[in-house]
């Protein structure tokens, strides 16, 4: 099983969607892929059509006598499955604070789900905390949005930084996202982005479609398949599969 | 997580749940598909529960797996057809289905046409609910052409937690009109079209017996069994589908001489020892075949054993194709001669219910009497010439019991029919483990060998580098220390066999009192 975490510190920058489209991607390739919302907004979850409610909330996430598994959702998709936000998720870093080992919590939570899944894919909470130590220690590897601005590549030398220092020396792999052709600056960033190997090729556009997922509420691929959002998503997917080696490899 | 659930729909439609749902129902455009069922000729799929379809939709082609293990399907999109389970790239569905299929082929059993429609239902915030599949099956022909009456289901899938809102839908599917269990299952009804029946194939012989039956009889049926597991087998040899064809066919055969040898004077003499010596031919033409195959399915195994070195036995796997094709060739041309065909007469008429009858007066003998008699006199000789071996025993004094122990194998599975199933049960697989034993000290011995004896082959053709026959001697090393390990676990496994506990089952079981 493989853990893949979409994180920034950055709010606002098609973290979710992102989440959303590549899990979905992820599963249409034959991936039995959990998404994780670890967000308490529980955007991940709206968009799949899901009420953002864990019973229990932080106590059940946190509560290694229950197996995370009963509180796992079906999708409509094939493949996906989901584990709902929770409200009370506001509160997760003092609860992870307050537990013994608190940077191993959530990947001690997912060991169990191994046989289960191939892929879990966290939705992270924008933010530098407890929850995103613990984050880091539980992911693979972490899937950087970043938007081609100034602010955003300051950003992404940030969440380089804090990887270092509390990461396990994962990839971090960073991906230009909500790219509008028609500003020269975004031109400009993305050229200067793709000058560096760590990124990865795929851009994904600023597109009407993707924010109108809030009102199809499903990924754009399963709504409006021949989109170029849509395309970019399946084919940002294939590129991280391929970096890291995720499997099946076939169709 | 909460499972699917699906329904007749033969009397429902979307309008009467639209009435009660209104905007909360969302329904989804029609699409047609078809379907593929797929499954080993010998069943393992359906055996274990599980069913592996092909779905192909404008040009996409899908997996579709469904196991007992798990609540969900799981789907894989695939860009060709896959005929074994090791086609398939690494990942879950190849290990499952590896472990279930095996070296089995799998094979289209069933086709159908299916008209496919979503709907999902909402809650009042807008969650998904549940997603409804409503599906029009028809069974397809091996032309592809409709043929026989469609099927109609609705399948509920929960999605989300809400149990209570799951059940409210299905509920409101019942009221408006789908029907809880669906009548027929659509691959089952497919099959029937192509002549052919979920389970319908077992390489064990399938005979129900009673112990008053004429022993003639029982032999006939047993006889009758296994011709028609040859009769099966033969087109999967002829066209090369997957080697177990090969193997289920030479074992019944085997079993068929056994049958024949080990109970005299029960079928007419003549067409015995005819059909008995037709086996032995059988047997003679297509065993270097099934040799071979044998080494090949080890091919993977071996490349493991010489971990870095593996690559230096690609001339001896060439080898061994190029001989395998050979004997492949004389196997085919045995299945298609007048003398197989003639063999195949001799015992349609031997084993036929009414055909003629010894004046033999074993023939008239209720079977119940002669089958006890026969196992418990080969477990005797079993365990006679076991304690007699020497320990660790040599590989010829293996080998006499080896043959000992598939007489009584045979015996066990053509009789058990008259004996409880738990202790035939146990038995069998008492005497397996020891088999094991047997069969892999001989196995290993023969297989050491065949490898000088290719490794000569190869040495003459001249082209062959040392490496390989360096690799080969390893392998060949392997099996001499595997053939020992063997041999010192025999009188362990002798132990439990012979023991007093065992002793007692047979006696009890097969001693008549």
């Amino acid at each position: 099983m493989d853990t893949l975490a979409v994180w920034t510190i950055k709010g606002g920058v098609g973290k979710t969607a992102a989440s959303v489209n590549l899990a979905h991607a992820a599963a249409m390739s034959g991936i039995r892929t959990l998404l994780w919302d670890l967000d308490p907004q529980g955007a991940t979850s709206y968009y799949l059509r899901a009420l953002p409610r864990l019973p229990g909330g932080v106590e059940t996430l946190l509560d290694r006598s229950l197996d995370l598994i009963q509180f796992v959702q079906p999708s409509e998709f094939d493949n996906l499955f989901l584990l709902p936000a929770d409200f009370s998720y506001r509160h997760l870093d003092i609860a992870l604070e307050e537990g013994a080992k608190p940077r191993k919590a959530l990947a001690k939570r997912l060991r169990p789900l191994t046989d289960d899944f191939d892929l879990v894919l966290i939705d992270c909470p924008p933010s530098v905390s407890a929850v995103s130590e613990a984050v880091l220690r539980a992911a693979d590897a972490l899937i950087v949005p970043v938007i081609p601005t100034t602010l955003s590549m300051r950003t992404l030398e940030q969440v380089r930084t804090f990887v270092t220092t509390a990461g396990k020396h994962q990839p971090t792999l960073p991906f230009l996202s909500m790219v509008d052709r028609r500003k020269r600056i975004h031109l400009d960033t993305c050229e200067e982005c793709l000058a560096d190997d760590g990124f990865l090729r795929t851009m994904i556009p600023s597109a009407s479609v993707v924010e109108r997922m809030g009102v199809t509420r499903a990924p754009v691929a399963a709504t409006l398949p021949s989109q170029p959002a849509a395309k970019a998503f399946g084919e940002l997917w294939r590129e991280i599969a391929e970096r890291l080696c995720i499997g099946p490899g076939m169709g | 997580m909460p499972e699917a659930t699906t329904l007749a729909a033969d009397d429902w439609s979307f309008a009467l749940l639209g009435n009660r749902l209104g905007d909360r129902l969302e329904i989804e455009p029609k699409s047609t598909l078809r379907v593929t069922y797929l499954d080993t000729f010998d069943w393992r799929l359906f055996n274990r529960g599980c069913r592996l379809t092909c779905e192909r939709q404008s040009g996409r082609k899908t997996l579709h797996w469904c196991s007992p293990s798990s609540a969900h399907p799981y789907v894989l999109p695939v860009d060709r057809d896959v005929h074994f389970a090791q086609d398939l790239p690494d990942g879950f569905l190849r290990s499952e289905l590896v472990e279930v299929s095996g070296v089995r082929a799998l094979l289209p059993f069933a086709a159908a046409r299916v008209s496919r429609q979503h709907a999902r239902v909402l809650d009042s915030r807008g969650n998904t609910v549940a997603r409804l599949v409503v599906e029009e099956s028809t069974p397809l022909d091996q032309s592809n052409r409709d043929a026989g009456r469609p099927i109609r289901t609705v399948t509920v899938q929960p999605i989300g937690a809400v149990r209570r809102a799951h059940n409210r839908v299905k509920k409101l599917l019942h009221e408006s009109g789908a029907t809880d269990p669906p009548r027929i299952d659509i691959a089952a009804a497919a099959a029937e079209i192509r002549g052919r029946r979920p389970g319908d194939y077992s390489s064990k012989p399938q005979t129900a017996l009673r112990p008053d039956q004429r022993s003639d009889d029982v032999l006939r049926k047993v006889l009758e069994s296994l011709r028609a597991t040859v009769a099966a087998n033969v087109d999967g040899v002829i066209e090369d589908t997957d080697v177990e064809f090969l193997h289920d066919l030479r074992v019944a055969c085997r079993r068929a001489r056994s049958a024949l040898s080990q109970i005299k004077g029960v079928l007419p003499r003549t067409e015995s020892d005819t059909l008995a010596g037709e086996l032995g031919w059988l047997g003679e033409a297509t065993g270097p075949c099934r040799d071979l195959d044998v080494y090949l399915l080890e091919m993977d195994g071996y490349r493991r054993q010489l971990e870095t070195a593996a690559h230096e036995i690609d001339d001896f796997e060439k080898l061994l194709r190029r001989e395998r094709a050979k004997a492949l060739r004389r196997v085919r041309s045995a299945l298609r001669s007048k003398r197989f065909h003639r063999l195949m007469e001799v015992w349609s008429l031997l084993s036929e219910a009414d055909g003629e009858v010894s004046d033999s007066p074993k023939a008239a003998q209720p079977i119940g009497d002669i089958a006890g008699k026969k196992i418990l006199k080969a477990y005797r000789k079993m365990v006679k010439r076991g304690a007699r071996l020497s320990d660790p025993p040599p590989a010829e004094d293996l080998h006499r019991l080896r043959i000992d122990a598939k007489k009584l194998r045979y015996l066990l599975e053509f009789f058990g029919g008259l004996y409880s199933k738990k202790t035939l049960t146990r038995l069998v697989k008492e005497l397996k483990q020891f088999q094991d034993i047997l069969g892999g000290s001989n196995d290993m011995a023969v297989q050491q060998r065949h490898l000088a004896a290719f490794a000569e082959t190869l040495m003459a053709e001249g082209s062959t580098r040392a490496g390989t026959v360096f690799a080969m001697g390893r392998l060949a090393d392997t099996m001499a220390e595997r053939q020992a390990e063997y041999a010192n676990t025999f009188e362990e496994r002798f132990q439990v066999f012979s023991g007093e506990a065992s002793r007692r089952i047979y006696q009890r079981t097969f001693g008549g009192s």
